[in-house]
């Protein structure tokens, strides 16, 4: 700020050359943070459960395996429920019904927020004016209630819970797009793509949104926990996924149902608790680490 | 200022049409033919009762006729009547509300204060052990599914050591106070009867405990970044500089000055709390506005479904709202502009 204003901007242009080609080893050095690093193993440990659970599960989740409700023994270490189903198996096949979802349910809100509130900033006026007050409606209702109207609206089953998160979700990248692209679009390299002949589309993916994927990283990243929990909330309400299916959520609403025999409800609550904590303390250390403003610290 | 505070509350109504608009299309999205859950099953064959159903709820005629009709009802302040209740939705929630709002500010009073307190603390001792364990309890916070962290507290407390109450806002068989609030603590303190204040206060410290927990994770990680900022301000060098304690200039300056952005989050909180209940009064049995959603939304009684949509838009709202005109008035650099 004290040097003359001629170099004022060039840091913006650098960011985006080094953003390009550094980005996959900036990332990887961000594994040495503890916080980073306990989130990461957390969420590869669950991906390696989801992807691998049919190999060596011990009984099938489906099946009564068991005397109903026993408590946890050498046999079923979570113990059984209602129906005597091995609740450890029913909560390792769940990691197939949360993580899909949320990543699913975060990559649409991503990519729908981010052409909408890209367009909205770098357009202005009209498209600006109407994604905006779309966001404020939305954005105005508590995004449980709205998720919950919407499934009850559409019908209950993991699906429409998906259509319900998306429409809660879009409207927060939505706004951190349009912002991005609002403090981006007068900077001087992007003057001089325009000053080239570049088209408005070639300046948005090649010049403004790869500037935009830090704060779009941290976000998502947080947001992937509070999609496991409100899928999980939707299920234990009824609004989710249907009962014989292993989803985390409806198994804690099983274990409601049995409030006695504690296990059931135990293993499914353990099993979201680590995504989500994975997920945030990925995305708190994420944020320290990227934002300009706490690295000066 | 004046034009700041006119701008914001010229865009309120705009707002309220659309929540309006929003809450209607959702109700109408619904599928199943609302009839068969106003009419039973028995009826569905007798003509003259689905007729006069239909009739009643204004459900023979078109879409945008039904929400000509709606937005009219609702300048009355009629919602419809609630398909389940038989009541209008607007008394439903008027019974309802007290005891979410009771909930919800003791929930606030937990969250809030703790979240302030642990977030200044983690702020005062950055990078020490303290600070390390308010971020693992804050992030906790955030991460527990509260359906299931009220279980497992309903199941430590309650089914095994009965040290604290089970589910319901008062033991069963207790009349509750006489309607003064609504708020039972409130109304018994009113009516100067101790046992029933101290027996509502005690149903009421696991579902706050419950609720505020998820709360005080957020704040306490805004006040401790916010405070971390000030912190590091030229004034608080001033401060000390001329001999002022750490813990003096912490409250003085420090604290007061990170509260700006504090106050922004306390205000989307309570609103949260507000509407966010849901969960917590469903384990908890709790006759609140949450539980009134989640019961209309499993008999897609869509008049509710519209109502409790509408309340918690308009809550939200306010609760923008007001914050924005509280931010205004506390910072100076918005007067200015």
């Amino acid at each position: 700020m004290s040097t003359e204003p001629v170099i004022t901007d060039p840091p913006a242009a650098a960011d985006a050359d080094s953003a390009s080609v550094s980005r996959g080893r900036r990332l990887l050095r961000l594994l040495r943070r503890p916080g980073i690093a306990f989130g990461v193993a957390v969420v590869l440990f669950w991906l390696v459960v989801l992807v691998t659970v049919h190999w060596w599960a011990p009984y099938d989740p489906f099946e009564s395996t068991g005397k109903r409700l026993s408590p946890p023994s050498g046999d079923h270490w979570f113990g059984t429920d209602a129906l005597g189903r091995d609740v450890f198996t029913r909560v390792m096949y769940g990691s197939r019904q949360s993580l899909p979802i949320s990543v699913a349910v975060i990559a649409s809100a991503v990519f729908i927020g981010s052409v909408l509130g890209a367009a909205a900033g770098y357009f202005g006026k009209w498209t600006d004016a109407v994604v905006m007050r779309l966001t404020d409606v939305t954005m105005a209702f508590p995004a449980i209630l709205l998720a919950m109207a919407v499934a009850a609206a559409l019908g209950p089953g993991l699906r429409n819970g998906f259509i319900a998160m998306v429409i809660v979700w879009w409207p927060i990248y939505a706004r951190l797009l349009r912002a991005q692209v609002m403090a981006i679009k007068h900077r001087e390299h992007i003057e001089a793509a325009v000053t080239i002949g570049a088209t408005r589309g070639r300046i948005l993916r090649k010049h403004v949104l790869p500037l935009s994927f830090t704060p779009v990283l941290v976000n998502a990243t947080m947001d992937l926990g509070q999609v496991v929990l409100l899928t999980a909330s939707l299920s234990f309400l009824g609004l989710g996924a249907l009962p014989p299916s292993p989803e985390w959520g409806a198994m804690i609403t099983e274990g409601a149902k049995n409030f006695y025999q504690w296990w059931i409800a135990v293993a499914p609550g353990l099993a979201i608790v680590s995504v989500v904590l994975g997920f945030n303390f990925m995305g708190d250390g994420l944020r320290d680490a990227l934002d300009v403003k706490a690295a000066s610290r | 200022m004046k034009r700041y505070i006119l701008g914001r509350l010229a865009v309120v109504p705009f707002l309220l049409i659309g929540i309006v608009t929003v809450a209607f299309c959702i109700s109408r999205l619904i599928p199943a033919d609302p009839l068969t859950s106003i009419v039973s099953e028995r009826q569905m064959g007798n003509e003259e009762v689905v007729k006069a159903a239909e009739a009643r709820w204004g459900l023979d005629k078109s879409i945008p006729q039904q929400y000509v009709l709606y937005v009219k009802n609702l300048f009355k302040g009629d919602l419809g009547t609630s398909f389940r209740t038989k009541q209008s939705v607007t008394s439903d929630l008027g019974e309802r509300i007290p005891a979410t709002l009771e909930l919800a500010i003791a929930a606030m009073i937990f969250g809030g204060g703790g979240g302030v307190a642990l977030g200044a603390l983690a702020a005062s001792r950055q990078n020490k052990p303290t600070d390390h364990v308010s971020r693992v309890f804050s992030l906790l916070g955030s991460s527990l599914p509260v359906f299931w962290t009220g279980l497992a507290l309903l199941f430590v407390f309650y089914a095994r050591l009965s040290w604290l109450p089970g589910p319901g806002r008062l033991p069963a068989r207790t009349d509750p106070p006489e309607h003064i609030t609504g708020l039972y603590t409130v109304d018994a303190l009113l009516h100067g009867q101790w046992s029933l204040f101290w027996q509502a206060l005690y149903h009421l410290i696991l579902p706050a405990f419950v609720l505020g927990w998820a709360v005080m994770g957020s704040v306490s990680r805004l006040v401790r970044a916010s405070m971390l900022d000030e912190l590091h301000a030229d004034y608080v060098r001033t401060a000390r500089s001329k001999g002022l304690r750490r813990g003096a200039v912490m409250r003085g300056h420090v604290l007061r000055n990170a509260m700006l952005p504090v106050l922004t989050i306390l205000g989307f909180s309570f609103a949260t709390l507000l509407t966010g209940a849901v969960l917590t009064e469903t384990i908890f049995e709790w006759n609140g506005i949450g539980a009134y959603a989640v019961a209309a939304t499993r008999t897609l009684d869509y008049p509710a479904i519209n109502g409790v949509c509408l309340f918690g838009g308009t809550v939200f709202l306010l609760a923008n709202l007001v914050t924005d005109v509280l931010y205004a008035f506390a910072d100076p650099k918005i007067r200015l502009s």
